[in-house]
């Protein structure tokens, strides 16, 4: 019981170190609140459920939380005909990055912030996205200069 | 070409404007045993208006090319939500309802956890089979493989008596009672379970793969190798190569090594791999043995030509990004010359090898299980 206690009371540090900055980038990702909700929710309730097993925590965490909201994504384009309305409050400055990134790719948008946000090195990204480096980098590069393009357009 | 300090605009830029997002605190959701998971029928649609920063008043999506969006379980429940169970009356058992339920997420390697409930909603008591073919699962994988739990049950099963359900009552049959099926395959899945012989609607189960890449083919089959307790020792195959080779009998046996013909295939996913070993003897039948794809089990694999000592071996692993590599189903096929010997059977499993018993000679065979170990005969008492 102790070891588990350790276990969680340690993810707990990881969470509330990195629970926040995740949450933001699998938004940014996905757009989607509570898809956001559920991929950082599901990735500890994993990694709680998995023991002191796991290496990197912090990096596993992210993983994880990215490959569960990709797949709730593929089930929302697939049923993406009834339209929801939905109204956020954000600040002017996200929102104008958030439009930005919205016009990338899905692989393009989630290599830039797993890189420029989250602070990932390119062969972790091709880990967390079952990807190689060499098609990480590609996205990265096409959604980097298209990224650049948009937010100049925004600031002139 | 952008500079590093381009780059490092873009990082201020992201930082200064996601920053500023309130990010809900989800921890106790994630530490709750109970977690309701999304796919699990939430309300997300009420979820979805949150109060994430001061600000400006938009509606985002009327302006962002980004993602379609879906209400996934909002204003029109079952269009197009996701269900994590998936329940109808039994139409040869009036009166039954049977809900199959399955966690929204599995990991690769691990058994696809599919339990039933069965309810009698009747006044009179009901009798339900719980018998395993009664309850195969189709599963059809995000590369169009299709896999079906019939495959590992078309063999004689033992008697099931059956059980009475009183009016009112319930029964939960679990996974692990069943077919076992462990996950090899991409997700998404589309699973449809099948009740009391009744196909229920599909499930939708999500395979994460536990971060980092899936391993190279080489490590992949070097790892799933060192769970085998040695089997492959003297016939290592590699990658899409066979090689001819011997397996020994387990430490402090009397029997004799075989050669054998080793073959494994690999196949990489998202964050993982799977190894699929074959051994063939006698060594010459190895190159016209085809074992089929889809799962690992000996009521797939060709037998050997009857008349001659041989056996047709596959034991199958999942090999993830970190950690052991884990066993998910095997089979063998044996044939053996008439005698009065007795063929040695042994499970090898990732500790050790154990005494499977002896069956005499003569006819053919076969075995096999979820792959936990793999059978392997030793024909050293049958005739030539």
């Amino acid at each position: 019981v102790e070891v588990i206690n350790d276990h969680a009371a340690a993810l707990e540090r990881v969470y509330r170190e990195e629970g926040d900055r995740l949450w933001r980038a699998v938004f940014a990702y996905t757009r989607d609140a509570a898809i956001s909700d559920d991929a950082v929710a599901e990735a500890f309730a994993q990694a709680l459920s998995r023991g002191d097993g796991l290496r990197d925590p912090a990096r596993w965490v992210w993983a994880v939380a990215f490959r569960v909201a990709k797949g709730h994504l593929s089930e929302r384009s697939r049923h993406a005909s009834v339209t929801d309305e939905a109204t956020y409050e954000l600040a002017e400055p996200a929102l104008e990055v958030l439009d930005a990134l919205g016009h990338l790719s899905p692989k393009q948008r989630a290599c830039v912030v797993l890189h420029h946000y989250g602070g990932y090195p390119v062969k972790d990204i091709a880990g967390m996205l079952g990807s190689t480096t060499a098609a990480v980098k590609v996205h990265l590069s096409h959604g980097r200069k298209r990224l650049r393009a948009l937010l100049e357009d925004l600031d002139a | 070409m952008p500079s590093h300090e381009d780059h490092e605009g873009l990082d201020r830029r992201l930082r200064s404007a996601l920053d500023g997002i309130d990010a809900p605190d989800v921890w106790d959701e994630a530490s709750n045993p109970a977690r309701p998971h999304l796919s699990g029928g939430r309300n997300v649609g009420a979820k979805r208006i949150g109060a994430l920063a001061v600000g400006v008043v938009v509606s985002i999506f009327s302006v962002v090319a980004l993602l379609q969006l879906s209400p996934m379980g909002g204003s029109t429940p079952g269009a197009t939500e996701v269900p994590l169970s998936t329940s109808a009356m039994l139409k040869d058992l009036p009166g039954v309802r049977c809900t199959a339920s399955a966690p929204a997420a599995v990991q690769p390697g691990a058994l696809l956890n599919v339990s039933y409930t069965l309810e009698n909603t009747s006044n009179e008591s009901v009798k339900v089979s719980g018998f395993p073919p009664s309850y195969p699962l189709v599963v059809q994988a995000a590369d169009g493989s299709s896999w079906n739990t019939a495959d590992l049950m078309n063999h004689s099963w033992p008697y099931v008596p059956g059980e009475s359900l009183s009016a009112g009552g319930s029964r939960v049959v679990e996974a692990k009672d069943l077919t076992r099926l462990y996950v090899q395959f991409p997700g998404p899945l589309s699973v449809t379970p099948t009740c009391e012989g009744q196909q229920l609607d599909p499930l939708r189960v999500e395979v994460s793969a536990a971060g980092g890449a899936a391993p190279s083919p080489e490590s992949a089959m070097s790892r799933a190798a060192n769970a085998t307790s040695g089997l492959f020792g003297q016939c290592m195959p590699q990658a899409d190569r066979p090689t001819i080779g011997t397996i020994g009998p387990p430490p402090g046996s009397d029997l004799s090594a075989f050669v054998a013909w080793c073959s494994a295939d690999v196949q990489t996913w998202d964050g993982f791999s799977v190894v699929t070993f074959v051994i063939v003897a006698p060594a010459g039948e190895g190159p016209s043995t085809v074992v089929p794809s889809g799962l690992a089990a000996f009521t797939h694999l060709p037998t050997p030509p009857r008349g001659s000592n041989g056996e047709v071996v596959v034991w199958r692993f999942v090999v993830p990004s970190e950690g052991k590599a884990m066993p998910v189903g095997s089979g063998v096929t044996v044939a053996s010359t008439s005698s009065q010997g007795y063929e040695r059977w042994f499970d090898v499993s990732s500790a050790d090898w154990r005494d499977g018993g002896a069956s005499l000679c003569g006819g053919t065979g076969g075995g096999g299980g979820s792959g936990a170990s793999a059978t392997v005969v030793f024909f050293d008492d049958c005739g030539e």
